[in-house]
């Protein structure tokens, strides 16, 4: 390729002005020469000046309302996922870990149970906790590999955070019920309002189509908000905790599947929902 | 004829003195946080992060959308959604592709265009005259300098550069990055052989990436065909 022809094919690159064979060839020039690479991030760094170009237009301050009016309504952070398929990756980390403890027994329980023995769930609760800090000294004198110990530490804190929920006398619990798509399932979801923290905890929810989730929805009036997504086991059941950082009251709840890294409008069809108490 | 006088008229002793104060007070100011920071920020969930930002991009970013769609209410639409979608998901924005604000511009650009595309399907679709998008003539009349005050040197820089290329050279530049065309596309669009359309592109980068050498950002390490 003459020198010229090649500086053509890189400079329209980098403005996305390529077709698609084009495209193609020159990712397979900049892929084996270096000289082509830097060359073109040379001239991408000039195409991405060239917005700078554009007349300035003042926005309208009404814009700047709205767009924070949406914002505030969309972002549930931090939330976190605790997938029972990672329950099972932690538990084998633990065996390694040399640490003989099942853990998670209160979440093996179900909401049912537990709710008829609030009696004993203080007891659960205290055993789970003196459980815990025998892994964390364990684990602490294992010097195991960092990122399983990461790994560990958050799962520990996340079921930390679940048996809170389940130990809060005021919890607010409401049924989740399948739809056609979801027949078959059952769920249970958890609010305290004291801990700004909620739990979902769903069982035989149909397997899902490769390359999908599932995604937990929470809405509000219009508004439906991502909870986050989770893989349940191959019996499919699953557990979901809930934080929000933000002042937001579902009115509902909803499970969708929902492709790997989730949806960015709730999709169909739901296969769990139910009213928030 | 009246003798000429001169004067020298003394700022009042209250209004130096407050004056000094104001000045003191503002050398007290904390510096603005870089866009560094405020992305952190960002991350952990802070919407006065997202306000920070807002402010000194939301006018770059609605003028870009609004240099492409031409259309007041979809560049609002654009501008809203471009800033919500960095809130919910700010690690769209992966530092070690470059500067934020090249990314910002490159993401309003590109979603923007494909706004841009579908509307044009839509309208031929539906009969109607598939549009053809002017380039828009380079004005400061309605600027807002003080928004993008970081920004003004480069920006003048880029101005500058753009400007002083020849016409036919400038055209291709902004047909390829405000209206999407490929280089065929430009072909089409301006009755030139596709020969001359990438000489005029090849060219015209080449005499961008001359004036702006002193004003480029430090380069980006990857290069990956994929935009944000």
């Amino acid at each position: 390729m003459r020198p010229q022809e090649r500086e053509e094919l890189l400079a329209a690159y980098a403005l996305d002005a390529l077709s698609g064979p084009e495209a193609d060839e020159v990712e397979a020039l900049v892929a084996g020469d270096p000289e082509a690479a830097e060359q073109l991030a040379a001239y991408r760094e000039i195409a991405d000046l060239i917005g700078l170009e554009a007349p300035l237009r003042r926005t309208d301050p009404a814009l700047r309302e709205r767009m924070l009016q949406s914002a505030q309504r969309m972002r549930p952070t931090p939330t976190r996922r605790f997938p029972a398929l990672r329950v099972a990756a932690v538990a084998a980390a633990l065996a390694v870990l040399a640490i003989g403890v099942s853990w998670g027994v209160g979440l093996q329980r179900s909401i049912d149970t537990l709710q008829q023995e609030s009696a004993s769930l203080a007891a659960i609760v205290a055993a789970d906790t003196q459980r815990i800090d025998v892994i964390e000294t364990e684990r602490v004198g294992s010097g195991g590999d960092e990122a399983v110990r990461t790994d560990v530490q958050g799962e520990i804190d996340t079921h930390r955070r679940i048996i809170a929920i389940l130990a809060d006398p005021n919890v607010q619990e409401a049924s989740l019920e399948s739809t056609e798509a979801g027949r078959g399932a059952s769920g249970r979801y958890l609010w305290s309002a004291e801990l700004g923290a909620g739990v979902v905890i769903a069982q035989q929810l149909p397997p899902l189509p490769i390359g999908t989730v599932y995604e937990l929805w929470l809405i509000e009036g219009f508004d439906e908000v991502s909870g986050g997504t989770f893989v349940p086991t191959p019996d499919g059941d699953a557990q979901v905790l809930i934080e929000l950082d933000f002042e937001f009251n579902p009115f509902s709840v909803a499970i969708t599947p929902a492709p790997v890294g989730g949806a960015e409008v709730m999709p169909q069809p739901i296969v769990l929902s139910g009213w928030v108490p | 004829m009246a003798e000429a006088q001169s004067r020298v008229v003394q700022l009042p002793a209250s209004l130096a003195a407050a004056r000094a104060e104001r000045q003191a007070a503002e050398s007290r100011q904390p510096a603005p946080a870089t866009d560094e920071q405020l992305l952190r920020r960002l991350r952990s969930g802070q919407i006065d992060a997202l306000e920070q930002i807002y402010d000194r991009y939301s006018t770059l970013v609605y003028s870009v959308a609004l240099r492409v769609l031409h259309d007041q209410g979809l560049a609002e639409d654009m501008t809203q959604e471009v800033f919500v979608r960095l809130w919910r998901r700010p690690r769209l924005y992966d530092p070690s592709r470059g500067r934020f604000v090249s990314w910002l511009m490159s993401v309003t650009r590109n979603r923007a265009i494909d706004e841009q595309r579908r509307r044009s399907r839509r309208l031929r679709e539906e009969g109607g005259d598939s549009e053809v998008v002017q380039a828009v003539p380079s004005t400061d009349r309605f600027d807002d300098p003080s928004a993008v005050a970081a920004l003004s040197d480069e920006r003048a820089a880029v101005r500058a550069a753009v400007e002083q290329l020849p016409p036919t050279q400038r055209r291709v530049i902004e047909l390829a990055y405000f209206a999407g065309m490929t280089q065929a596309e430009i072909a089409a669009e301006t009755s030139t052989p596709i020969g001359t359309v990438k000489t005029r592109v090849r060219l015209a980068m080449r005499k961008l990436r001359d004036a702006l050498e002193q004003t480029r950002p430090p380069p980006v390490s990857e290069v990956s065909r994929s935009r944000p």
